[in-house]
């Protein structure tokens, strides 16, 4: 697994309006081993940030800046109980956009969106390969996240590329 | 037109002085960047006709294929918000803004039947006058006649946009870009009152930093800007006292010394005894009153003067502590501490580096400021670089374009919501 692993922003959709204030939105959610700081919190080096409640307080934004992929599995759980539904985006660009795509089986060469299916999640992708972009978001409620299909996903975005036939004849690891 | 649409179609531009940011949410913390400039090509030029050159402005990444002869480059090249204010009757800045946005928003434009148009969210200069934001206007809605790009604009004073991306309300942010700096004080809203400008900027720098080349034997150098800006951003230094680092720097010449190779080019750019010079280069932006500066304006480098753009004034000569109590100082006094206590940095302007080995002597925006503040007896300062000084507005931007509900309508008197313009 690549360290670190990603930039991830998450939406998320509450069941009714968030009755507390912006700072103690953190705190409300995240499970006991989070260290929360107002609108930030850490987890062993990974840390989580409010970025926006939207105006109806029924839905709020976070960016997150993961060391383990167990952290946002972790996260996801913690909110989820309270949340319709919660939009999960990764940006990759560079390098890591093409990997992306391949793993995926998409073209890179033209701008496009596509959708597919990926471990029972339906993700969108959005490619912009002159910017060397790639966006892939997809929409989980309590019952993908009980199934562990959010950590499955994202094994399979950010985990380290299949060996190709030359490096295996090469011997190379990561 | 739901939020949902919306929330993945919110698209930002940063119409900085010297850089132009753009990019869609979808981008995630960094947008894509370009200059903030457009060269009109000769199309009446035999070349034009026989290579089929068919625009009349050339934005953007391929631009520097399109470039004549360092004559022309001046008279075609335009630099559109070089004080962050466009003369109203400036076409051809406006004719420059338009093919950025263009180029822009095609960009990303995505290409399914679902794509009704991007929620634009534009930052300009917090002295932009009226008339720019209605020009604007016009011309996202011009973005629509051949295919629709822009369902909603919306247009967000640059520091609005840093503050509302750090989501701090009660605070002063300082954003200095290329062509100048506002201070602008925030509590809720931009104290408009307060704004104070400085006609110092990332640009001012680029100046001495010539002067600087030349007097090291690179006059020929110092006549190509992008370089100069180059040299500028990897040699300039930021004293934390100017005349320690100069006896520091004479010292211990070899700590100092700068040389720099230009990737792609034969051109090394060596400082040698000259490399005390690169302390100057950020004192400059932050104050440019100490006496050593007086031997560069007597042998004819211009000396930022006090100039009135629109309705505003903007100071030369005012260091930059200066501006920031004299802005602060506007506001009531109940708010002022509230205001020390919260002094955003925004802009590539506040960038400087501190090599290993230097520390100490050169010091970075945040701490350079805090002392400047600290010896004219300004107390419980905190003064914070933003994260990515560079894209803070862009971020601002797109943070604001999530939060404006799509049924919060432009309002000309409160300038703020969407204007709907497919």
């Amino acid at each position: 697994m690549n360290d670190p692993i990603n930039k991830l922003r998450l939406v998320c959709k509450l069941r009714g309006r968030a009755e507390v204030r912006d700072e103690e939105l953190l705190s409300n959610f995240l499970s006991e081993n989070w260290k929360v700081n107002g609108r930030i919190a850490e987890l062993d080096g990974s840390t989580v940030k409010l970025l926006s409640l939207n105006p109806s307080r029924d839905e709020f934004m976070l960016t997150l800046n993961l060391k383990k992929p167990e952290h946002l599995e972790n996260l996801v759980k913690s909110i989820a109980r309270e949340c319709w539904y919660i939009d999960i985006y990764y940006n990759f660009r560079g390098d890591e956009a093409r990997r992306v795509a391949e793993t995926l089986r998409i073209g890179f060469e033209e701008r496009g969106v596509f959708e597919l299916r990926l471990s029972g999640a339906r993700l969108k992708v959005s490619a912009y390969p002159s910017f060397k972009a790639l966006t892939v978001s997809y929409r989980v409620g309590w019952a993908e996240v009980s199934k562990n299909i959010v950590l499955k996903v994202h094994k399979k975005l950010c985990g380290a590329p299949k060996s190709s036939i030359l490096s295996k004849m090469m011997g190379w690891r990561r | 037109m739901s939020e949902e649409y919306k929330r993945e179609h919110v698209f930002g531009i940063d119409y900085g002085t010297s850089d132009f940011k753009y990019g869609p949410i979808a981008l995630g913390e960094t947008p894509e960047v370009v200059e903030n400039r457009g060269y009109f090509v000769d199309k009446d030029s035999l070349m034009s006709k026989l290579m089929d050159v068919r625009r009349e402005v050339v934005v953007g990444k391929e631009l520097p294929l399109f470039l004549e002869s360092r004559k022309s480059l001046a008279e075609r090249m335009v630099y559109p918000m070089r004080n962050g204010v466009i003369e109203k009757d400036d076409w051809r800045a406006w004719r420059v803004v338009e093919e950025l946005t263009k180029y822009a928003l095609n960009s990303f434009a995505p290409t399914n039947e679902e794509f009704d148009g991007f929620y634009l969210v534009a930052s300009i200069s917090m002295v932009a006058p009226r008339y720019m934001y209605e020009k604007l206007f016009e011309i996202f809605k011009k973005m629509n006649y051949e295919k629709t790009l822009v369902k909603a604009a919306t247009i967000i004073p640059q520091p609005l946009a840093v503050a509302i991306a750090h989501k701090i309300p009660t605070c002063v942010v300082v954003e200095s870009g290329h062509g100048n700096s506002q201070i602008c004080p925030i509590s809720m809203y931009p104290i408009r009152d307060a704004v104070l400008a400085l006609n110092r900027g990332g640009s001012s720098a680029n100046i001495l930093m010539a002067e600087i080349l030349k007097d090291a034997g690179y006059g020929d150098l110092a006549k190509e800007e992008s370089l100069v800006r180059r040299v500028k951003e990897e040699l300039g230094l930021l004293p934390r006292d100017l005349d320690s680092a100069i006896d520091y720097a004479k010292a211990n010449p070899e700590k100092v010394h700068a040389r720099l190779k230009i990737p792609g080019t034969r051109i090394v750019v060596d400082l040698g005894e000259h490399s005390w010079t690169r302390f100057l280069v950020g004192e400059y932006v932050f104050d440019p009153n100490h006496e050593i500066f007086q031997s560069y304006f007597t042998r004819g480098m211009p000396k930022p003067s006090d100039i009135k753009i629109g309705d505003t004034f903007f100071y030369g000569m005012m260091d930059m502590a200066e501006a920031i109590i004299e802005s602060v100082e506007k506001c009531p006094i109940e708010l002022q501490p509230h205001l020390y206590s919260k002094i955003l940095l925004s802009g590539g302007n506040f960038s400087w580096k501190v090599p290993e080995g230097l520390k100490g002597v050169a010091v970075t925006s945040d701490l350079k400021l805090t002392s400047m503040l600290h010896e004219k007896g300004i107390e419980n300062v905190e003064v914070k670089i933003t994260e990515e000084p560079r894209f803070s507005v862009w971020r601002g931007c797109i943070v604001y374009g999530y939060a404006v509900p799509v049924d919060y309508e432009w309002n000309w008197n409160r300038m703020e919501g969407w204007l709907y313009l497919a």
